[in-house]
């Protein structure tokens, strides 16, 4: 037998695969350091002038002023930084930040941090309330708004993408009737379920749904890393029908249960350039995944790994720095 | 490295290169204190601009690495006490999605194969057994005396024993 140490020793040579997700981070952070730290310059420049000017202020006013100062240049450092400095302000709720203004001092405190606020008046907030908005990701395109529903609890906001918005709205102010106000806020991502012909919706499988059924329903059907379904083509011909705009489907069951049972149902479609992805996970063993899940993604790849026989890894990736792995195959 | 490091400290195009060439040690060591690919993304991202920001004023270019990653340490260290804070839920550990085909351990990597530990016990033997710095190295990294890092991998490789039995582990 081989000793921890030696163990250790062995893994530690092998070649570590660093997740795609993490190497655009890395490419595009390298890619706009100089920007970065030029931002970083100017900030600190602006500081050390508006200080002098400050200093340079009557004794009275001079107490004010510098907290004035130190609030406007933190202030504006979040603008341009939103994502590092927001964060302990707002709430966050699937990849958004959001905060709920329900008065106009407050309101003014954020406008002077996010310019591009919607104009808001003391009168507008006897009957209305702001909700603001920021994506995690920094390389949000334009989002807003395309649905708001309530129940007695909650009120629903429906995030979606403006793929053709140029002006890449980093913060989404929203003004909001307080007829809808309610306890709880729940803001996601809008959902768009593929549908193709002769589409079963996921909702309505069986729950005792098997490999054998999805076999016989033409699905792609892996099983611990082997498709068994006699249409293993459909993969790498759905990935290539997509990468020249061709709207397709396809409905990837993948089995496992060597350590535990779990079958996961990926329904992917391509349309309107991008992928939607509906996934039922609701067979897993593993309760806490027992769930369905939606997402859109901008790009599929097969990448191939040897390790001791070719191993292909189907996985979708998104501008919002989402990947997900929707399986194995040898 | 010691020539990169002074390259980078005037070349964007050496920066980059000085980077690229010690991301995988970057990515191993975020990897045991963070679950969250984003949030590992951000400790890295983070990390890269301060190092941009202050590797002009590294009087010792033999330190930069060690330097660097007590840096990304401190990133990962901000960032889950962050969500601690917040109570924002620390998500399961992404990486279980691949489990699947990591069925045998003929197949398992440094960083699946130390993931139960505790993330302490995890940097510490990514730094000792995946980056190759020694203990009292270690111990100037994590700001810890060198006997707690020695004890510390004692124990974490006990704890691998009792974990994995040493039943899978046959010679070939």
């Amino acid at each position: 037998m081989k000793e921890i140490e030696e163990v250790l020793k062995d893994l530690s040579k092998k070649d570590t695969i660093i997740p795609q997700q993490i190497e655009h981070r890395i490419d595009y952070t390298l890619k706009t350091k100089q920007k970065n730290e030029i931002n970083y310059k100017i900030r600190k420049l602006l500081t050390s002038t508006i200080t002098i000017i400050l200093v340079l202020l009557g004794t009275s006013g001079l107490v004010y002023g510098l907290t004035t100062a130190y609030e406007y240049f933190t202030q504006k450092t979040a603008v341009s930084n939103y994502s590092y400095d927001y964060k302990e302000d707002m709430e966050y709720m699937n990849r958004f930040y959001y905060k709920k203004i329900t008065n106009f001092n407050d309101y003014l405190k954020y406008k002077e941090n996010m310019s591009n606020l919607i104009e808001m008046t003391e009168e507008d907030f006897k009957d209305n309330f702001l909700l603001i908005i920021i994506s995690t990701s920094p390389y949000m395109p334009g989002i807003y708004v395309s649905n708001i529903e309530t129940d007695d609890k909650i009120l629903y906001v429906e995030i979606d993408r403006d793929n053709e918005n140029e002006s890449q709205k980093e913060i989404l102010s929203v003004k909001i009737s307080n007829t809808l106000d309610r306890d709880e806020i729940h803001v996601d991502r809008a959902k768009k379920i593929p549908k193709s012909d002769g589409y079963v919706p996921l909702e309505e499988l069986p729950k005792d749904y098997s490999k054998e059924q999805a076999v016989l329903d033409n699905c792609v059907v892996i099983y611990n890393s082997e498709v068994i379904s006699d249409n293993k083509f459909r993969i790498e011909q759905f990935v290539e029908n997509t990468k020249n705009n061709k709207e397709d489907f396809i409905r990837i069951v993948r089995v496992q249960d060597k350590i535990d049972y779990s079958m996961s149902i990926f329904d992917i479609q391509y349309i309107e350039n991008e992928y939607r992805v509906y996934l039922d996970q609701t067979r897993c063993n593993n309760e806490k995944v027992q769930d369905y899940i939606y997402n859109t993604y901008s790009n599929m790849e097969i990448s191939s790994y040897n390790m001791n026989v070719k191993l292909n890894q189907i996985e979708l990736s998104n501008e919002f720095k989402e990947n997900l792995c929707v399986g194995f195959y040898f | 490295m010691e020539e990169l490091v002074k390259k980078a400290k005037e070349d964007d195009e050496a920066f980059d290169e000085l980077i690229n060439s010690i991301k995988s040690d970057l990515y191993c060591i975020a990897r045991t204190r963070l679950n969250d690919m984003d949030d590992i993304a951000d400790a890295i991202q983070d990390t890269i601009l301060t190092c941009y920001k202050n590797i002009r004023k590294l009087k010792n270019d033999k330190v930069f690495k060690p330097w660097l990653i007590k840096i990304l340490i401190s990133k990962c260290n901000n960032i889950y006490n962050k969500k601690k804070k917040y109570n924002i839920s620390i998500e399961e550990n992404e990486m279980d999605k691949y489990i699947e085909v990591e069925d045998n351990l003929e197949k398992i990597d440094f960083e699946m194969f130390i993931k139960n530990l505790s993330p302490d016990e995890q940097t510490i033997l990514t730094l000792y057994y995946y980056s190759g710095y020694t203990t009292k190295e270690i111990g100037h990294i994590m700001r810890k005396n060198e006997n707690t890092i020695k004890t510390k991998i004692r124990r974490a490789k006990d704890k691998l024993r009792q974990e994995y039995g040493g039943e899978l582990y046959e010679r070939n």
